[in-house]
């Protein structure tokens, strides 16, 4: 998807997102892990006041991404992805558990629903 | 029966005996071949969920690695979940290549246009006449037995097997009246890792490995300046420990207590909440079923239940999790791990229950962090027994639950 301007209110978060608005689950964890510490400390310290925020506006829109018009999709996966970090981060000031053994690509995404 | 202070859960469980347990079944092929003879080819196996056939003609396969089978699940137009060896009868052909559809009412085999409806029956035979005496009627799709149990499909690929559905699952069978419904899957992952299936299993199913492989990290003090310092784990010590003829239950608890972060508590604000994140802190409400938390237990965050041979299902409040093991080789396995959750009613709502599926996904990670460098470092030069203490009885159970099964059968007595 190609990057159009948030909704109205948030354009202060517009910054983060080339970077956080990323459509799967998959996707958003792979960037947790592989970004630095710092990366995520400025994308969580931001966001952290403005969530209560985002849910507010976001509370009015189905649960599917794809039924949103496309500034808020991006709104939504920003939110998805402060999510992704943010018990990491508050317990532990990490991007990831320890998995030396069992690197992040291991772990394979399936389409929920579906057989494997 | 809660364990009263200062005794073992071994005294409610003497048979188990006290004794190391051989490294063999983690190790040995000559095992591994009877277990998948004697338990994986015999036992009822959860292949998946009602809702993943929804409707009449939805259908998947599910690829057995060992014993080696393709298996069609499919809802007939009847609405019956049924399932079939995926070979076509007429000369031994794959009939469905694709993991999973919809809608459709049958399925013509790709190699000489053979059709089965969705019942598995044979419905049409291209040039039928050229055929000598074709048996129509007995030439559906080959039958396994497949039951489901609250919303869970179970096949077995013995073609009569020892124990109906009910008797295999004994005690558990009428503990979770509906518990499982409504959930919908939220995550869904795989993994194909270098261990037996058992190691996995093992870990699951006891809280002794916490301490060390789920650790508070180290905190920077510049980490612990924005965010505060981590709030302190207890010491994790099982409350609950329930050991049934096949399959064996576990709680564990959480600390109620520990102060909510900012997110937490918007996840609250908007009732996303599970026991695995927020675990209750009082008595066991009524509105649980008798098979969760079955010990009452206070500061309950969730169970384990191990259901025999290889499924392993977390029960906490508003979430479950299975991770069903499938061994492809003594130390090769396959695992489906599926995240059910509340299902959520708007995109705000969404958004919170990220945080509670990266959590869970975490943990998991860490799990499997151990497992390929046990299974490496246990080679039968090195060690040929392992240890188990109280707080591993469930570990022991499964071993003997196994045991019984491979020498005596599922109506066998439990085997030290």
């Amino acid at each position: 998807m190609s990057i159009v301007n948030l909704p109205e209110g948030f354009e202060d978060l517009q910054r983060f997102v080339g970077k956080w608005s990323l459509a799967t689950e998959q996707e958003r964890m792979q960037m947790r892990v592989h970004s630095s510490m710092d990366e995520i400390s400025e994308f969580y310290n931001t966001l952290s006041p403005r969530i209560e925020e985002m849910l507010a506006h976001l509370e009015q829109f189905p649960a599917q991404l794809e039924a949103l018009p496309e500034a808020d999709q991006q709104l939504a996966t920003l939110g998805l992805s402060f999510m992704e970090c943010s018990r990491i981060f508050e317990m532990w000031g990490a991007q990831d558990v320890h998995c030396a053994n069992f690197p992040p690509e291991r772990l394979g995404f399936a389409p929920t629903g579906s057989p494997a | 029966m809660n364990q009263p202070a200062n005794e073992q859960w071994i005294r409610n469980y003497p048979d188990l005996g006290t004794e190391q347990l051989s490294t063999d079944a983690a190790t040995s092929p000559e095992f591994f071949e009877r277990e998948r003879d004697q338990v994986f080819r015999r036992s009822w196996l959860v292949v998946g969920r009602q809702q993943d056939v929804a409707d009449s003609g939805d259908w998947f396969l599910k690829e057995v690695p060992s014993p080696k089978a393709s298996v069609l699940v499919m809802r007939g137009d009847d609405g019956v979940i049924r399932a079939f060896y995926n070979t076509c009868k007429h000369r031994g052909s794959k009939l469905v290549h694709k993991n999973c559809g919809s809608g459709v009412k049958g399925f013509s085999c790709p190699l000489h246009g053979w059709v089965y409806d969705s019942s598995g029956n044979l419905a049409f035979v291209p040039d039928e006449n050229e055929f000598y005496q074709l048996d129509k009627p007995a030439l559906g799709l080959t039958k396994i037995n497949c039951e489901v149990w609250e919303g869970f499909i179970f096949i077995n690929l013995d073609p009569q097997p020892q124990l109906t559905l009910k008797e295999f699952l004994g005690e558990i069978h009428d503990s979770y009246n509906g518990y499982f419904d409504g959930l919908e899957e939220a995550s869904h992952y795989t993994v194909t890792a270098d261990i037996n299936w058992k190691l996995l299993f093992d870990v699951s199913v006891e809280a002794y490995h916490v301490f060390s492989i789920h650790p508070i990290h180290p905190v920077s003090d510049e980490t612990e300046k924005e965010v505060g310092k981590p709030p302190e784990i207890p010491e994790i010590k099982l409350p609950h420990i329930v050991l049934h003829e096949l399959h064996r239950l576990v709680t564990v608890p959480g600390n109620p207590f520990r102060p909510q972060s900012p997110v937490e508590q918007l996840m609250i604000k908007y009732g996303v909440v599970s026991s695995f994140t927020f675990p209750e802190p009082g008595e066991k409400p009524a509105d649980l079923p008798v098979g969760v938390n079955p010990g009452n237990v206070p500061a309950w965050s969730f169970d384990v239940l191990g259901m025999f041979p290889n499924n392993v299902v977390l029960t906490g409040r508003g979430i479950y999790v299975t991770i069903v093991m499938w061994p492809e080789a003594v130390d090769k396995t396959f695992f489906d791990i599926r995240i059910y959750m509340k299902p959520v009613n708007n995109m705000a709502e969404r958004i919170c229950r990220e945080a509670i599926i990266a959590m869970t996904r975490d943990v998991m990670r860490e799990d499997f962090d151990h497992v390929e460098p046990q299974q490496s470092a246990l080679s039968p030069d090195a060690i040929q027994y392992i240890q188990l203490s109280d707080q591993e009885l469930a570990v022991r159970h499964g071993y003997a639950a196994l045991r019984k099964v491979m020498n005596e059968g599922f109506r066998g007595e439990l085997v030290k």
